[in-house]
């Protein structure tokens, strides 16, 4: 008979188990396999999880080629090159926690979370400040900033559709967050507008729309 | 006694268990001696710590309890591992089958079927209360397994994950059923009465007479209707933790949840389970 681990719950055993007899037909019940749809093995998956990753960072170069790179109140050259590369390396820290198994991920995001927050907070505060806080400007900012976001979310939702079996919310929320740094990181390089409010708003809002849409929406979708 | 004291003589002289443990604490040792050397001749440093390991390892292992260790009046359960040993024995071979499994190997999803059905059918079982909807899910949550074997990492334990997948597909099934109207486990569904118990799923302390089957198989049926009635997060970790035999660190795992909150929701489903008995002068 099973014993719980815990002095606390050894109450529990009183209680008689209903289905300690029941009768089981499961060998007649044995599906196979190979009329199911192939699955991916672990060694495809972690390839598909690269060629993700890879085609995410891809499309952000591509958006911000597209729209056009930041030519006004160009910022100092520490500033420019940390703005982008913490959230970058912030979204695939994130990314790498996220995917793995054996890994206390609440832990490990109640300090990377707040460590990228706070990073990237900093680094808006130490811009240069220029810019309008206009709202026509900071709802434009924020259409783009989602454009920018949704790319690397989508793809983050394929590749690792149901992938996650344990701390599935956690992990989708990791994964919305990477995808919403990359979308910070990738409209500093379009646009020129260093007020505080226009960053904080404008750009960081995306990210706040991303995580509550994949923790309502893509938790589905990535839970195993 | 006191002559053997005085000489010293028999003072290693198996004299009971003691001794018996000396003698083989000895053995043991001078095994360890030969595996060394030889590793260490050979030049093996890798294998010397190994076998050094190995060793402190049987060491402090402690004896495996056996069947007698049982304590009066514990009841049966047909499908939950009976000793702890077999348990984490069977617990490796599934982690090695779904690593192989996982790995492309489609020849270990046979054995890991026969390992796991049971398992996850009695989970299932106990949270829909129903053996042909149990059923159903068992091949639903074999297919998302099946989907997400890629995503199963080397060297985590494969129960907490298949748990956790199978508790998934209750969820999304007590989802449809209550968009489409339709009961799961709730105490219409469950009105139906459980097979009458045999010798072998009576309490061990139960009289075997016609009266004192009844007497538990209405016993079994409040237990049941009364689960059935809880709120699922308490249902489910109260069935993980007193029925199939996992700890609080796993439970809370695959609950999603911390272990605080999965004793406290076990222990509010035992309270009411209780009461439940109380009321029925059990």
């Amino acid at each position: 008979m099973p014993q719980p681990n815990d002095p606390d719950l050894n109450d529990l055993m009183s209680i008689p188990d209903p289905f300690a007899a029941s009768p089981s037909a499961l060998a007649d019940a044995k599906p196979n396999p190979e009329w199911w749809p192939a699955s991916p093995t672990r060694s495809r998956m972690r390839l598909r999880r690269w060629v993700g990753f890879t085609s995410a960072v891809a499309m952000e170069a591509i958006l911000v080629y597209g729209m056009g790179w930041r030519d006004q109140n160009p910022l100092s050259s520490w500033v420019f090159v940390a703005g982008i590369a913490i959230p970058f390396v912030s979204a695939a820290v994130l990314v790498a926690l996220a995917t793995r198994e054996k890994f206390h991920l609440r832990v490990s995001l109640a300090w990377v979370l707040p460590a990228a927050f706070v990073a990237f907070a900093a680094l808006t505060l130490a811009s240069h400040g220029n810019g309008d806080s206009a709202f026509a400007s900071i709802a434009a900012c924020l259409v783009a900033t989602t454009l920018f976001t949704a790319g690397p979310a989508t793809i983050g939702l394929a590749t690792l559709r149901h992938s996650f079996a344990i701390g599935a919310s956690w992990r989708t929320a990791a994964i919305s967050m990477a995808a919403g740094l990359t979308g910070v990181a990738a409209i500093r390089m379009h646009c020129a507008n260093d007020a505080f409010a226009h960053v904080l708003i404008g750009h960081g809002n995306a990210l706040v729309l991303v995580v509550v849409l994949m923790l309502t929406l893509g938790t589905r979708i990535t839970r195993a | 006694m006191t002559t053997a004291w005085l000489t010293g003589a028999t003072a290693f002289e198996p004299q009971g268990p003691r001794s018996a443990q000396v003698t083989f604490a000895s053995m043991r040792i001078s095994r360890i001696q030969h595996s060394l050397a030889a590793a260490v001749v050979r030049f093996e440093w890798r294998r010397a710590s190994h076998v050094v390991k190995k060793h402190v390892q049987a060491f402090a292992a402690p004896p495996s309890m056996s069947r007698e260790d049982k304590p009066p009046g514990a009841l049966p359960t047909a499908t939950a591992p009976p000793k702890q040993v077999d348990a984490t024995a069977s617990s490796l071979s599934l982690d090695h089958l779904m690593n192989r499994y996982a790995s492309g190997d489609a020849s270990a999803f046979a054995p890991l079927y026969e390992l796991l059905a049971p398992r996850l059918y009695t989970f299932l079982l106990r949270l829909s209360g129903r053996s042909h909807i149990a059923q159903d899910l068992l091949q639903e949550a074999f297919l998302r397994i099946h989907r997400a074997r890629g995503t199963f990492s080397g060297g985590s334990a494969l129960l907490p994950w298949s748990y956790a997948i199978a508790r998934h597909v209750f969820i999304d099934f007590a989802r449809h059923s209550k968009v489409r109207g339709t009961p799961t486990n709730s105490a219409a569904a469950t009105t139906t009465s459980l097979p009458i118990p045999d010798e072998t799923s009576l309490p061990a302390t139960a009289d075997t007479a016609p009266d004192a089957r009844l007497h538990a198989q209405q016993t079994l049926d409040l237990v049941n209707r009364t689960l059935a009635e809880l709120p699922l997060t308490q249902r489910e970790a109260f069935v993980l933790l007193r029925f199939e035999g996992l700890t609080v660190a796993e439970a809370a795992q695959i609950l999603d949840t911390t272990e605080g909150n999965v004793k406290v929701r076990a222990h509010r489903a035992y309270e009411a389970l209780r009461a439940a008995l109380r009321d029925t002068g059990e």
